[in-house]
Parts: structure tokens; sequence; C-alpha cells
């Protein structure tokens, strides 16, 4: 392996092959001549002047409640606003534990039971999903935006072949016969996969290799060519080196499908050479959001200070990695049943301040693209 | 196909050693079929002695279970002393007719259970799967006897259906279709029996089963792609749940045996059961030891045809892993 494809990066996505990739607003991709444009976040392109297009997604006040076994409800997610035009990669980065993985399956009302958003609205290319039944919901999952789940060991069927199972993608949102599905299915992994296509079709999930069902999964992901796909901690339990391999298939992807992204990891180092732009998580709150290279920069908020710099630079993060207590942060997160009464960050602040314990801190840009959650900074 | 071998192995010693066992038991059970000659009084002692040395039955018991296992070898299994022919012919028509009961009653049992089950764990906890359990719960409580008395005291009042036997008088005559409709109708009563004395166990198994699936990280995920409801519970969960399922239908396929043996002697259905009874009460040795190794062979068989299945089922059981 050449190149460590998760090291601290700050510069632009180095674009490294003759096919540059403007965003439309269809969602196609038109493949241009190096310097001639640059794939522009947000879905601007700079050959055609135009403006940012409307958001793909836009969520705002997210608010979840999950259930405990008991049956009391626990606030995980709370007062969530982004949003993600067409083609634009946003990570979301945030220690365990604090509703990553609750926000994305919200996105797509995948709540476990008990689960419930009770406020807010997620607008997906117009559409409100918050109301939308599970018909309206069946359609739009794994054809519009799709899911890469956490345990890529255990999301794909134990008895089914991987073949059939990206075939049952397609085949559930396109109506074709059985046997075109497969043929699709086969040009999906051959995205994914080099060379022998049809021996990984027809291998069953338990003959394949950490990396090789990750690779499935993101076929499965990318099968019916959605708008966006959240990716849910995508190399968590991969080991380096073939973490590395699927980051970098990912990034390819991105540039060549113009696909939206929505990244989650605890890791900042997975987030660096990918997203945009970044929401940095607490507690089941945004508590700052910004480009990516300007947040890594210069974080604003003490939490993101922490993070960033407890952050092993240039490492690649081992399957334990993040899970354990970060270095820089003494403290572990507050239980979502029990959250102090001011910033939820408080107790382990280590710049707080005597407002910090009366309530939560509002919303403050401090600079142009950018917000944070602090009183540092007014709030 | 290794793994089909051993199991078809395992079976054939199974089926040798509940030979042995039940010409042990049988041998060594009080009385024989010539002690009611014996008491007769037109029967001389030198009349049954002959017939006892002409049984075979004055040897030692190794050298009848060689003599018996020549004649299974030749097909005849054994000797009927009350009917005085070879067992086989015997057992051979009363065993198609289990087969007929045992076999349709499973199939029944099992195509029923499966849709209900899978329906009931989809809405787990709702009215209706609670109605499910319950109803289960209840059938469950009544005792397969009752059960079967029950239906033909049913059959006898209302004359819905025919109360015993396995086709009507002039059956020979009838057309082709007149002849399926008549055979429909005698057997719709003993695998009713059998059916609804099953049905509660496999509905609550096979809920089970997929309740514990449904909650899987693969369901989730398949969900995420957008897989219609339907096909989720048919095309994922059931096959994923199917394998602790196909070990009951192994141990369901006994238990309907078992019971409809007895079913058979409540509502004369010529097969096994009445032939069994009756063979036992006369001592008919040969007899009883011939329909126990039929019922051993369709309970193995049972067995054969789970292990089938779940070599089928499952890629794991066939690339030899797990
Ligand atoms: N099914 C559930 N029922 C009840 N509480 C849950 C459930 N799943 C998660 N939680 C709780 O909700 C909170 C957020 O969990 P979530 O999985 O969204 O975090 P995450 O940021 O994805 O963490 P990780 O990095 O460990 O995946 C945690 O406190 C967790 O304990
Ligand atoms: S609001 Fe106060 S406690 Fe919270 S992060 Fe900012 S300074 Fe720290
Ligand atoms: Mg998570």
């Amino acid at each position: 392996m050449a190149t460590h494809p998760v090291h601290f990066d700050l510069s632009p996505p180095p674009l490294h092959t003759a096919r540059l990739v403007c965003s439309l607003a269809s969602g196609k991709t038109l493949f241009l001549a190096p310097g001639f444009a640059e794939a522009q976040p947000g879905g601007g392109c700079l050959l055609h002047g135009r403006p940012p297009q409307a958001a793909l997604l836009r969520v705002r006040d997210l608010t979840v409640q999950l259930a405990t076994d008991t049956g009391a409800a626990i606030p995980v997610v709370e007062a969530v606003s982004f949003d993600i035009a067409a083609g634009e990669a946003v990570g979301i980065l945030g220690e365990s534990g604090c509703g990553k993985t609750t926000t994305a399956l919200a996105l797509l009302r995948l709540l476990p039971p008990g689960g419930k958003i009770v406020r807010g609205s997620i607008e997906f290319a117009g559409r409100e999903l918050v109301t939308s039944g599970e018909r309206e919901l069946e359609k739009i999952r794994g054809a519009e935006i799709s899911l890469i789940f956490q345990e890529p060991g255990i999301a794909l069927h134990p008895m089914r072949r991987v073949g059939d199972q990206v075939g049952e993608v397609i085949h559930a949102h396109r109506g074709w016969n059985w046997k075109r599905c497969r043929e699709e299915a086969a040009t999906a992994l051959a995205q994914v996969f080099s060379g022998e296509i049809s021996r990984i079709s027809e291998a069953y999930p338990h003959q394949l290799s950490g990396g090789q069902r990750q690779r499935v999964l993101i076929a499965q992901a990318l099968a019916c060519r959605p708008a966006l796909v959240i990716a849910d901690e995508p190399t968590a339990s991969l080991d380096a080196t073939t973490q590395a391999e699927i980051l970098a298939l990912i990034k390819d992807l991105k540039l060549r499908l113009g696909v939206a992204l929505l990244l989650i990891s605890h890791n900042p180092a997975i987030l660096a050479g990918l997203a945009d732009r970044i929401l940095v998580m607490y507690s089941g709150r945004v508590v700052e959001e910004g480009p990516l290279e300007r947040v890594y920069r210069a974080p604003l908020h003490p939490y993101t200070k922490g993070l960033l710099a407890s952050m092993p630079r240039g490492a690649s993060e081992s399957p334990a990695a993040g899970k354990g207590k970060l270095p820089a942060i003494s403290g572990s997160p507050p239980d979502p049943a029990r959250l102090p009464p001011g910033c939820p960050f408080e107790p382990r602040c280590p710049d707080r301040l005597a407002i910090c314990t009366t309530r939560g801190p509002a919303e403050v840009q401090p600079e142009a693209a950018r917000r944070v959650w602090c009183f540092k900074y007014g709030g | 196909m290794r793994f089909l071998a051993g199991r078809l192995l395992h079976g054939l010693f199974l089926l040798f050693g509940v030979s042995v066992l039940s010409f042990l038991f049988v041998a060594l059970a009080p009385g024989s079929f010539l002690d009611e000659m014996r008491l007769s009084p037109q029967i001389s002692p030198e009349t049954v002695g002959a017939l006892r040395a002409q049984y075979g039955l004055d040897r030692p018991l190794p050298v009848r279970y060689a003599r018996w296992v020549r004649s299974v070898l030749r097909g005849e299994l054994g000797f009927s002393f009350a009917y005085n022919t070879p067992a086989a012919p015997l057992l051979r028509v009363r065993a198609r007719n289990t087969l007929v009961l045992t076999g349709s009653a499973t199939l029944l049992a099992w195509a029923t259970a499966i849709p209900i089950g899978v329906w009931a764990a989809a809405r787990k906890g709702r009215v209706v799967d609670q109605l499910t359990t319950a109803s289960a719960t209840a059938l469950l409580a009544v005792p397969d006897l009752l059960l079967a008395l029950g239906l033909l005291l049913l059959a006898v009042r209302t004359g819905w259906f025919p109360t015993g036997g396995m086709v009507s008088l002039g059956f020979e005559a009838l057309g082709f279709g007149a002849k399926v409709k008549d055979a429909a109708r005698h057997l719709t009563l003993p695998v009713v029996t059998l059916v609804v004395g099953t049905l509660p166990v496999l509905v609550k198994h096979v809920r089970a089963a997929l309740i514990e699936v449904l909650d899987s990280a693969f369901l989730r995920a398949a969900r995420g792609h957008g897989i219609p409801r339907r096909r989720l519970l048919f095309r994922y969960a059931l096959p994923a749940a199917a394998n602790p399922l196909i070990s009951l239908f192994g141990f369901s396929v006994g238990a309907l045996l078992s019971t409809s043996l007895l079913v058979e002697v409540v509502m004369s259905w010529p097969g096994l059961g009445p032939l069994l009874l009756e063979a036992i009460l006369a001592r008919d040795l040969y007899l009883v030891i011939g329909a126990v190794m039929f019922s051993t062979v369709f309970l193995l068989a049972g067995n054969l045809l789970a292990d089938v299945l779940l070599y089928a089922n499952d890629p794991r059981i066939r690339t030899g892993e797990r």
C-alpha cells in the first residue's frame, strides 16, 4: 500500500484522475478535462456559474426519542438541523453514543421499536419524510437514499448469495424480471470489485472477507443510483489496510458518481479526506458545523478542539480506537436520560463559564458558513 | 453430500437397533399366540407343539432373530400367525394408508402454520397476535383423543363426513373424480383431528422463530433498502428462521405419526394403528415387529427429509461450516 488515505490532509480532495465531475441538478454527471472545473461542494458549478441549488436534504429541528426496555422515553437526538446539497459530502463526527446512528436511522424512518421522531422535519427532494407512509418510504429507501449500516458483518442475509442480495434491491425498485436484476447486480458489483465478479456474486457472506462484504454493501447501496448515501461508520470493523482501501473506494465513487454522502464516524481522520462539511455532535445535539477544512484548522467548540486534539495524526483507527476515552477530554458523555440542565458538555468543559450551567447555548454564526453552540462565542 | 450420507448411515444403524430392541421386548413379553390354542380342548398339545416348532418359537432368540432378518431380506418381514401369511403384504397396505394420513396431515399442518405464524410475528404485540397466541394456548390444552371424539360426535350428528373407513362401499365402481372426492371426504375427519392437534405447537414455534429473526441486523438493513414487507417476511425472514423449524418438522413427523396411530384406531382408519393394536392383543409377534419397523422407517424418513431440507436451506451447512 503506497499512501495512506486517512492522513490528516487539509488540502481539497486530490482529483487525480483525468475526469472531473460537475454535478448537475439531475444528479447526472459530466466528465471534463482536468483543471477545467472543480467539483463544488453545494452543487454549484463553476463552469456554469450556477449558485448552489436548493438542498437535497433539509433537516430541521429533528428530535428523536428512543425507549428503554421498560418503555421509558430517552431523548437521544435534540433539535438537529442541517442541509445536504446534491453531490455534497457531509460528515457527522462525535463520540460513541452521541446519537449519530439514531440520526441516520431517523432520516429513513428506520428507528427501532419504541423510537419516534417527536419533532422536526426531514425534507428530501421536496418531500416530507416525517409524515410519509410506509409505502412511500419503501420507494425512497434504497432507491433515492440508501444506507450502509454500521455492522457489515451482519448486514447481509447469511443464507443468500450476495449477488442475489444486490439483485433484490434492484428488483424491489425497478420491477424488472429476476434475470435482468441479476445482470444489473453484476454491474453494480463490478463498480466496487475488480475482476472475479461471478465468483463474488455466487458467494455467500460467510465466504467473503470483511472488506469484501463491505464492498458488497456499498454495491447494494449504489445499485439503484440513489441521490444520497448514508454511510454509518463504514470502516469501523475493518483492519487498517482494508479500511484504507474502502475509504479510497468511497472517495473514488463520490468523484465518479456525484452522489451526495452523509458520512458518520467517531474518528476525525476518517472524515478528513472525504467530507466537504462536518457536523460535530455531542449528546444528541449539533455543537459545531462548518466546512471541514476550516473546522479542522480552527475548531471553535471546546468539544471539537478536544476531539481533534485526541486524533492520532496520520494513524488509522484500530477497531477498538475511539470507543475508549478521549485523552484530551476527561470524563465521558452524560447519560441521555439524565442530562445536565445547562450545556451538556459543561461537566467536561475546560472553558466553562458561569452561565453554562443555567441553560443550553443557542446557535451563533461566528463566521460565514459556520455555526457553533457555545457561550464562549455569544449564544 | 458427506453430511447426508452420514445421516443415512445413522438412520440404518438406528433401524437395526430398533429391530433388535423390539424383537427383545416382544419375545420377552409374557404370553404367545399359541396360548389361546393351548386352552382350547379341541387342539391337542401335540398340534400346539408342532406349530411351535413350525414357527420356530422353540429356538433360541438369536436364531429367531437371524431367521427374521433373512425373511426381511426376502421381503416377507416374518409371518403373521393370525392371518397365516407372510407379514409384508398386510403391512404394506396398512403402511400406505398411514402414510396417506400422516403425510397429508403433516403437509396441511405446516402449510397452515407457516402463514399464521409469520402473520402473527409481523404483528407482534397487537391484538390479532395476542388473539392467535391465546387461541393456540387454549387449543394446546385439548387432548388429542378428546378432539378426535369431539369431531367424531360432530360427524355423527351432522352427517357431513363419514365416520370411519377409507373409502365408501362401491368405491371401485366410481370414476376417477368421484374416487378422489370420496377418499378426500373420508380423509377429512382424521386429518383435521391431527392438524388441529399439531397446529398450536407449530404456530407458536414459527412465530417465535420469526420474531427472533425480525429483530436482526440484516433484516433492518433489507428494510433500509426498501425491500417490500411481504418479500421481507417470506424471502428474508422465513429462510433465516427456518433451521429450527426444519428440525421441528422432523420431530413433528414423529409426533404426528404416533398421534395418527391413535386416531386411526378411534376413527377406524385402516392404517398401521388398528393392525398394531390387533397384533399386540393377539400376540402376533412378527406383525407387531413389522408395524413397529414401518413406523420407525416413517420416522426416520421424516428426519432424513428434515436433514435434506436443512442442507438445501443453509449454505453454511453445505459448505461444511458451523
Ligand atoms: N435501541 C435502543 N434503545 C434504547 N436506547 C438506545 C438504542 N440504541 C441506542 N440507544 C441509546 O441512544 C444513544 C445514541 O445511540 P446511537 O447508536 O445513535 O449513538 P452513536 O453515536 O451511533 O454511537 P456509536 O458510535 O456507538 O455507534 C446512546 O446513548 C444509546 O445508548
Ligand atoms: S457552552 Fe460553556 S460548557 Fe458548553 S462548551 Fe461552551 S464553554 Fe463549554
Ligand atoms: Mg452508531
